[in-house]
């Protein structure tokens, strides 16, 4: 090897990149030269100042809890929607309700940062959810409609608490995303053939109507709203808005809530 | 005994604590990188969140066994690339093969060397300060600065930046050659504007 190949290599040799036949050729040739031996040295030198000389930044204190906190929040619609546990659209009393055809809504709202301006729900209803009558019930669409299984995955990772839901009696349907004011919704609708309310589950947010009256059911508080032919319950729940909507009455609506608690 | 299933939670905890242990790990090392990458420690921040959250969605991709932190770095070269410097993705305009290259050594040798009878390079390299390490770093061009922090400072392969910036293996050596000889450049010319060295002959 001659000093013009061993300049050549230098880079790879101090990147750890030399194939083993070339890095023996250019060994040997080091232990010959000494001109060459003193660029790579340099060249070495040169490069540990980068790991020597930089002063060991670490992460602040803050930056690994936060991160952990919203780890936290992305499993939080797994642990905390009590469906799969309470099971209370399954119980065998419910088929027997007299209600027909049915289409179960999960609405996993994640609001983006900017997601401070909210719209009242009736107009989410009318630019975003279309709905109309088949042989499932009530099917639900949006003006943004992807596929559940890829976009909740790659966008909130939701397949497996999906799966789970499936699990737990429901027959999953499949599922749509929407776009609505800045927030991702993630929809599964489930076939139950028991009760025909959707039920949208917000981590944050704002959703009021400005028609909106305060009822109050077996000590619980509630709001309720009709709008055009839905009628509206929203009331908190362990700090997530919870918000039904359905053609039924007021009071399975409000039977309905109050089930879940 | 009674066996319990699984239940979603319990999952999730053991994959967060599988994350933290494996990921979470290199926390400091992305961060850093980050860092060099943004010049700006709240950007740096907002990426380092943005890195972990999407590598935590995606955690069960990740092989185990593999280099972690090459993983982790790629993803967030990957969210740096696409949605913090967008707009200045076009190259600097310097070329790979201009036909000078600045060698920081030949300086050294050349107009130290001739009148300094102990090691040059020693004295060069023991008055360079830690800072002007780091801005010579930050200084560079944005496409030989992702090159130089994930090979000079995060030690990845030739491969796995590549893989990490999606170009070729060819970009990488060139960018990393030329990426180098601007840092010698910038730190001679840091040099020169304290006194240290200076281009002139010796009196």
């Amino acid at each position: 090897m001659n000093c013009s190949e061993a300049q050549r290599l230098l880079y790879d040799y101090l990147n750890g990149e030399l194939e083993q036949l070339d890095l023996s050729r250019v060994e040997s040739h080091l232990k010959v030269c000494s001109s060459c031996l003193r660029t790579f040295e340099f060249e070495r030198r040169f490069q540990s100042l980068f790991v020597d000389r930089i002063p060991e930044e670490t992460a602040p204190p803050e930056l690994r809890s936060a991160i952990l906190d919203r780890i936290d929040q992305l499993e939080q619609p797994r642990t905390s929607f009590p469906l799969s546990r309470k099971r209370p659209f399954f119980r065998p009393a419910l088929v027997l309700a007299p209600i027909g055809l049915v289409v179960v809504f999960l609405a996993i709202v994640l609001f983006t940062s900017d997601a401070n301006r909210k719209e009242p729900l009736d107009i989410l209803l009318q630019n975003h959810i279309r709905a109309e009558s088949s042989t499932e019930g009530l099917i639900y669409s949006s003006s943004d409609p992807q596929s559940v299984s890829s976009h909740l995955e790659r966008e909130l990772g939701f397949q497996t608490s999906l799966a789970a839901y499936a699990r737990s009696g429901a027959i999953l349907k499949g599922g749509e995303v929407l776009q609505i004011c800045n927030c991702k919704v993630g929809l599964a609708y489930f076939s139950t053939h028991e009760v025909g309310i959707s039920l949208f589950i917000c981590r944050q947010g704002e959703l009021t109507c400005p028609q909106m009256e305060t009822v109050s059911y077996r000590n619980r508080e509630y709001h309720f709203a009709t709008i055009r032919e839905f009628n509206l319950l929203v009331w908190e729940e362990e700090g997530l808005k919870f918000i039904a909507v359905s053609r039924h009455r007021r009071e399975a609506l409000l039977d309905f809530a109050d089930r879940r608690a | 005994m009674i066996k319990r299933k699984d239940s979603p939670s319990a999952q999730g905890d053991n994959r967060k604590r599988r994350f933290e242990k494996e990921a979470l790990l290199h926390l400091d090392a992305v961060y850093r990188s980050a860092l060099r990458m943004t010049k700006e420690p709240t950007e740096a921040e907002d990426l380092v969140q943005e890195t972990f959250l999407k590598a935590y969605r995606f955690f069960d991709r990740f092989e185990s066994g593999t280099n972690c932190k090459a993983w982790l770095l790629k993803i967030m070269t990957n969210i740096y690339i696409t949605e913090y410097h967008r707009k200045s993705r076009e190259p600097s305009g310097l070329t790979y093969d201009e036909g000078e290259v600045f060698s920081l050594y030949e300086q050294i040798e050349g107009k130290e060397g001739k009148r300094a009878a102990t090691d040059p390079e020693k004295r060069f390299f023991d008055r360079v300060m830690d800072v002007e390490v780091k801005k010579a770093i930050e200084d560079l061009p944005q496409e030989f600065r992702e090159v130089v922090v994930l090979s000079l400072l995060e030690d990845l392969s030739y491969q796995e930046i590549a893989e990490a910036l999606g170009i070729q293996l060819g970009t990488v050596k060139s960018r990393l050659f030329r990426g180098r000889k601007l840092l010698q450049k910038n730190l001679w010319e840091y040099a020169k504007a304290k006194g240290i060295v200076s281009d002139s002959p010796e009196r």
